[in-house]
């Protein structure tokens, strides 16, 4: 059983993130390949720790969906992923995203429109991991 | 004696969807694992470790 106490203590921030995808769409390919254990051919981007990994990369023990994509996305790809894998599911929702109110929070990314800044998601992405994880376990 | 891209590849693995590639660049380095240097690892903080690995292998 997983436990707040079982995160070393010299350890900040317990989560790595091994794989990242910017749209279901590749996720829905990408996820399935990922769970098997072995690595990506042609992933949609090279962010995540198993990237360095090359051949021995690692599992994943959870699958964090962010607030950019709305709840009928999330619920589809869900769906379709299924549940036999067995992993928690984080879903991180806008209003677990704080000073979203505020415009100096918030910046234009091209190709994308307005997103909030990466200091600000980095607070609720770590916030949102924590509380879903040790809730889930 | 880890490195610290070992170090930073030792927390719970999680497959991430977020909708900006930009914003994953700055957002994974900083969700990232890192141990505080001015601490000792300590036997118990080594057994800890090992828990948290293992816990998350076997699930």
């Amino acid at each position: 059983m997983f436990t707040p106490s079982n995160v070393p203590s010299n350890l900040h921030n317990p989560h790595t993130v091994i794989h990242f995808c910017t749209s279901t769409a590749a996720a829905r390919q990408e996820l399935p390949v990922v769970l098997s254990g072995k690595p990506v051919s042609q992933p949609q981007t090279t962010l995540g720790s198993n990237t360095q990994r090359g051949v021995s990369p690692r599992k994943p023990a959870a699958i964090f969906v962010g607030a950019g994509f709305d709840r009928e996305d999330y619920e589809a790809f869900r769906g379709d992923v299924g549940e036999d894998h067995g992993l928690p599911w984080v879903r991180e929702e806008k209003s677990d995203i704080q000073g979203l109110d505020n415009p100096d929070n918030w910046m234009f990314r091209e190709g994308i429109g307005r997103v909030p800044k990466p200091e600000v998601l980095v607070k609720s992405v770590s916030m949102v991991l924590s509380r879903d994880l040790l809730a889930a376990r | 004696m880890t490195s610290p891209s070992e170090e930073r590849d030792q927390g719970i693995p999680v497959f991430m969807i977020g909708r900006s590639a930009e914003n994953g660049k700055e957002i994974l380095p900083a969700l990232a694992p890192e141990f505080d240097s001015t601490r000792e690892a300590t036997p118990c903080s080594l057994l800890q470790m090992f828990l948290l690995t293992y816990t998350t292998l076997t699930q």
